[in-house]
């Protein structure tokens, strides 16, 4: 039943990204790991003209979105895009409540050039950071040698998406 | 905003990105005319006016040029490219010797995305201003993430540099002497294979079926001083008389480590078996046999990041079959086993100042063995001058990711009994964007 669940809460917003579907199934297994045996449920965070005016970014549309279990929120999930060598690639970022990240998640990787940076394993570096600061490739976030143009941005990507969650929050939006 | 530039300089007629996927949908607009005169640019010379797409809004037939201008190209083309200005001086005690000065290569990468699933790559090179090479056109065709299908002229994956040669990714003005006398980079071929990357295990492999190096063509190609060097045949009306195989696993679930691991299996090719009759009673048969050897290359690399230190090596040793029968025929020198590796540290000495330095200042050392006559067969005496030492100190001047100054000392040795070290002096300019 809760599968089943599951399933509704998801699929009554899989046709609002505009991801294919694969990356959606990537994305729910993603959720499922994470919140095992729950349904995750996620709703849009939709800012009106004033707030937008307030931010220093624009906050498009399927992009950020509140996790919920059992009515209550867990986490944040940040829908963003970055650069590999030919093409781009969308992943996503899932920020706990306290704006550290839970994790971060390839999920359309367009091109084979690069295609390192979907490793779990590399990307767990970003689990547990909070402060942007903290996110300096070479530094805190090490390269994958031969995919350094997708490792660099997504580094890049994740910093300004946690900059931005963190306006958003400062700012009394979320 | 301008987000590309066009510089008009005696040595860079052109230098340009634009890789329009990245590019915000916001700013497009903007960018349009920009964009337009741009494409038109590199693209008005080398597109016919064939009918390559539709009008949205009309449905009519549009060709290359109207397809550029209506803005569609923006959506799918990446250009970039890379280039190396060197200059070496030979330090010599006992007479007085030139430098070089040369633009070594310059390349003009193009990708074109059809889909999200197939995009074609190629890259255009100049080397020495006067020499036009395709170092790579092929298409890849992505069915799945850990498996992409993909064809034509592409590099084989071989150690570290064959495959990752842009000038901002190694230390050194001239790349490693390995990647060149035993594996002989820029080392490309057509062929046909898979590829792709399992993101549970952290690995990336490679396996193609690729046409081999042209051993003989009226007369011997390889030799030992560089081994199978001169045999390249780089996709030009190359010969194909017995498939290749090459494959290379890459492991990058540790933080900072990539190793690889890779084969290249096969023979080299011969005109001589070109026309050769069913029932051959001549001998030719014989002789065409003795006109290629059997070649087994196996390499193992090791690339290592932590914060500011860099370290890299790899091993290299080629096993290659028939080479008495091919010495005797052809009468070259080849011999039948050789064997390279190096270790190379690096630091960049500008973090220890200020560890949010954009630029970044690399010293490096490498210690580089290779040696083409590591075996020989027959009456063929090894010879040791082909048993090579250089050594390698330097800086790297990193003012961007895609830019760098750099500067080196070599001191290149041999095993040759008396033999004195040669040195050189090397300073260049290395660009990829």
């Amino acid at each position: 039943m809760k599968k089943f669940l599951l399933i509704v809460a998801v699929s009554g917003i899989l046709f609002s990204f505009d991801l294919p579907k694969n990356a959606l199934k990537k994305m729910d297994k993603t959720l499922a790991s994470l919140w095992p045996e729950q349904v995750v449920s996620k709703s849009e965070i939709v800012l009106n003209q004033t707030q937008q005016d307030k931010l220093s970014f624009n906050l498009g549309s399927n992009t950020l979105f509140k996790l919920s279990t059992k009515n209550n929120p867990v986490a944040y999930m940040y829908l963003s895009e970055a650069k590999s060598k030919i093409s781009n690639f969308d992943y996503m970022v899932i920020f706990k409540e306290d704006l550290s990240i839970l994790k971060v998640k390839v999920l359309v990787y367009r091109e084979e050039y690069g295609g390192e940076i979907g490793s779990n394993r590399w990307l767990k570096q970003f689990i547990g950071k909070s402060n942007p600061e903290k996110m300096q490739f070479g530094h805190d976030i090490q390269n994958i040698s031969g995919a350094t143009i997708s490792a660099r941005n997504i580094t890049h990507d994740v910093k300004k998406t946690t900059l931005e969650i963190i306006e958003l929050k400062k700012k009394g939006m979320i | 905003m301008v987000l590309f530039k066009v510089y008009n300089t005696p040595t860079f007629v052109l230098l340009f990105k634009m890789n329009l996927n990245n590019v915000k949908k916001e700013i497009i607009g903007e960018m349009r005319k920009e964009i337009l005169s741009l494409g038109m640019c590199m693209m008005a010379g080398i597109l016919s006016a064939q009918v390559v797409g539709t009008d949205t809004t009309t449905n009519a037939p549009m060709n290359s040029a109207q397809n550029i201008l209506s803005g569609n190209r923006g959506k799918t083309i990446t250009i970039g490219g890379y280039g190396q200005i060197d200059y070496n001086q030979p330090m010599n005690d006992t007479a007085s010797a030139n430098g070089k000065l040369d633009v070594h290569r310059m390349v003009i990468f193009m990708g074109y995305k059809f889909n999200d699933r197939v995009q074609f790559v190629t890259e255009v090179e100049f080397e020495h201003i006067k020499e036009v090479y395709v170092e790579q056109a092929f298409i890849n065709y992505k069915i799945s993430t850990p498996f992409n299908f993909r064809a034509g002229l592409m590099l084989i994956p071989m150690g570290i540099i064959n495959e990752y040669h842009e000038p901002t990714t190694f230390n050194g003005v001239e790349r490693p002497n390995l990647d060149g006398k035993i594996v002989p980079t820029t080392w490309r071929e057509i062929g046909a294979g898979f590829t792709g990357t399992l993101d549970g295990l952290s690995l990336k492999y490679q396996a193609y079926v690729v046409n081999g190096f042209l051993g003989y063509d009226g007369g011997s190609k390889l030799r030992g001083s560089d081994g199978f060097r001169k045999g390249r045949q780089k996709g030009a009306e190359s010969t194909i008389s017995s498939p290749n195989f090459s494959t290379k696993v890459d492991f990058y679930g540790i933080k900072g480590l990539k190793i690889g691991a890779a084969a290249y299996l096969g023979k080299t090719q011969s005109s001589l078996f070109n026309g050769l009759p069913n029932n051959d009673t001549l001998g030719l048969a014989a002789q065409a046999d003795s006109s290629v050897v059997g070649m087994n290359m196996f390499g193992l690399d090791v690339r290592y990041q932590y914060k500011a230190l860099q370290l890299r090596g790899q091993v290299i040793k080629t096993a290659i079959a028939n080479s008495q029968e091919y010495n005797l025929f052809t009468g070259s020198d080849l011999g039948s086993s050789m064997l390279g590796y190096y270790g190379e540290v690096g630091y960049d000495v500008l973090s220890i100042f200020n560890k949010d330095a954009k630029e970044k200042v690399i010293l490096f050392g490498r210690y580089e063995f290779y040696d083409t006559h590591d075996a020989t067969e027959g009456l063929l005496d090894q010879n040791s001058s082909y048993a090579r030492t250089d050594i390698t100190v330097g800086v790297t001047y990193k003012v961007s990711p895609g830019a760098a100054f750099k500067a080196d000392y070599q001191i290149f040795d041999n095993k040759k009994k008396g033999n004195t070290p040669s040195n050189q002096i090397n300073f260049g300019v290395g660009v990829w964007f």
